[in-house]
C-alpha cells in the first residue's frame, strides 16, 4: 500500500498543473485538520535485539514486542501569503512494550509510553489553487514522553522533535483532505487528514 | 538425543541433561559462527600468502619463514577483525592461533569496520588441524580445539572451550565460510563472579542443540 502512495502523489501533482489558478479572494486563509500518521517500520520499535552480541542484552530484562497506535493529530494552518502558511500541531500516540526476563523466560511487565509531539510548522506551496495545494515544509518542537510500567516507576522524557514534509497534496475547497510524505523523528512516513477551511 | 552432562559440569554450575532453549544460546552461536571462523579465515589467508612467498607486508609479519615450517610464527598485522593474532606452526598441518585483544562481534575477517569499534577484551587459543582441501582457492576443512574467555560490560564475563573439538566442513562454492560444524562446546557465564548460566552446545552439521543450567 505504501509503495502506491508516491505514484499517487506524483499523479496528483501532474493533474494539478492542468487546473487554472484561483483568484486571491477565492483562497481561504485558515485551515483546521484532523490527521492520522502512518508509523514507519522500525522507527518506533524499542525492542532490544535478542541476538545482540552482548551478554548484558542476553541476560538482563529487556523490552520487546512493541506495539503502537497511529499518530493522531490536530493541526492548524494560516496563510500569511498565497504561498506561505504557518501553523502548529498537537500529535499523540501510544506505545506498549513487553518487559521480558530472558532467564525466567517470561514477561514480567508491560510498559506504556504516552508520547505527545508539539510542533510548529512552516509550509511553502509550489501550487496554490482554489481546490489544490502542492507543498513542502518543516516542523519543529518538543517531544514529551511519559513511560509507565505497572508496579514500577514512571519516567518522563522531554526531547526535540522535527519533521520534514517532503511533499504534500491537499484537495478540496471547504472540507479539504491531504496526503503527505514525511521524514524526521516523529516516527511516521505518511500522514493524511481531513479538515475545514475558513 | 541425550548427552551426558558430566563433562560440562564445572564447580558451582549444575543443570538439566535435557536439550532445551537457553538465553545465551544465540550469543554462543556467534562464537562458533563468527569468532572461530575469523580465526580460520586468517589462517587460510596466511597459508595462501605463504604459497606466494612470505616477505612481511602490511597484512603479516612473517619473520621471513614459511608458515609450514614447524616453529614458524606469523602475526596478523592488517586491519582485520583478528589483528594481532599469532599463528604458530606446531606440527605438520597443525597450527596454534592465539589472540588476546578487543574483538568486535559485528566484524568479520573480510569486513572489518574500523579501529574504533567498541569490542570487548577477548582471549582465545585455537589448535587448528588441516583436513581435506575444499577448493583450489585455499579453502579447507578443519578440526578445531579451542579455549577462551571474554570480559564485557556490567560485570559480565564468559569462558568457553571445545569438548573435545569441532570439525568445520565446507562445500567448494563457499570460499569465505563453512557450511557445517560437528562437535561440542561449552560456555560458562558469570556476572561479577557469580554464576549466571552454563550452556553446552552440540553441533550436528547444520543443526544445533543446547542444554545447560545455572
Amino acid at each position: 500500500m505504501r509503495k502506491l502512495l508516491i505514484p499517487l502523489l506524483l499523479a496528483a501533482v501532474a493533474s494539478v498543473y492542468s487546473i487554472p489558478e484561483a483568484s486571491a479572494q477565492d483562497l481561504r486563509r485558515d485551515e483546521l485538520f484532523f490527521s492520522m500518521g502512518i508509523p514507519s517500520d522500525g522507527i518506533l520499535t524499542d525492542d532490544e535485539y535478542m541476538w545482540n552480541p552482548d551478554l548484558y542484552y542476553n541476560y538482563e530484562p529487556r523490552f520487546q514486542n512493541t506495539l503502537f497506535t497511529a499518530l493522531w493529530a490536530v493541526e492548524y494552518h494560516h496563510f500569511f501569503t498565497d504561498r506561505f502558511k504557518v501553523g502548529a500541531s498537537v500529535n499523540y500516540h501510544l506505545l506498549t512494550s513487553d518487559y521480558y526476563h530472558p532467564v525466567q523466560d517470561q514477561v514480567i511487565g508491560t510498559r506504556y509510553s504516552n508520547i505527545v509531539y508539539l510542533l510548529a510548522h512552516a509550509k511553502y506551496c509550489y501550487i496554490h489553487k482554489e481546490k489544490w495545494q502542492l507543498y513542502s515544509g518543516v516542523g519543529a518542537g518538543a517531544i514529551l514522553r511519559l513511560d509507565t510500567m505497572k508496579g514500577t516507576s514512571a519516567s518522563f522524557k522531554p526531547g526535540f522533535g522535527y519533521e520534514v514534509v517532503m511533499l504534500g497534496v491537499e484537495y478540496g475547497k471547504k472540507v479539504p483532505v491531504y496526503l503527505e510524505a514525511v521524514g524526521g523523528n516523529t516516527a511516521i512516513s505518511y500522514r493524511f487528514g481531513i479538515g475545514y477551511r475558513f | 538425543m541425550l548427552t551426558v552432562l558430566a563433562s560440562c559440569s564445572k564447580g558451582m554450575f549444575s543443570g538439566s541433561e535435557e536439550y532445551t532453549t537457553r538465553p545465551g544460546e544465540g550469543y554462543m552461536m556467534i562464537l562458533s559462527q563468527k569468532l572461530l571462523p575469523d580465526y580460520l579465515l586468517a589462517l587460510e589467508s596466511a597459508l595462501v600468502y605463504d604459497g606466494y612467498g612470505y616477505p612481511s607486508n602490511a597484512d603479516y609479519q612473517t619473520g621471513d619463514v614459511s608458515l609450514s615450517t614447524q616453529g614458524a610464527v606469523w602475526t596478523v598485522n592488517g586491519k582485520k577483525a583478528v589483528k594481532g593474532m599469532r599463528i604458530t606452526c606446531i606440527d605438520n598441518g597443525v597450527w596454534k592461533l592465539e589472540r588476546d585483544g578487543e574483538y568486535f562481534f559485528y566484524d568479520s575477517y573480510y569486513n572489518y569496520r574500523s579501529q574504533e569499534n567498541d569490542g570487548y577484551p577477548t582471549q582465545c587459543t585455537v589448535i587448528a588441524t588441516q583436513l581435506e582441501s575444499v577448493n583450489s582457492a585455499g579453502h579447507y576443512n578443519w578440526k578445531v580445539t579451542f579455549t577462551g574467555s571474554r570480559t564485557e560490560r556490567e560485570g559480565y564475563a564468559c569462558t568457553f572451550k571445545s569438548e573435545p573439538d569441532l570439525t568445520y566442513t565446507s562445500t567448494a562454492d563457499l570460499s569465505q565460510s563453512w557450511s557445517g560444524c560437528d562437535g561440542s562446546a561449552t560456555m560458562y557465564i558469570t556476572k561479577n563472579g557469580d554464576k549466571v548460566e552454563f550452556i553446552r552446545m552440540d553441533y550436528f552439521g547444520t543443526s544445533t542443540r543446547y542444554f545447560g543450567g545455572m
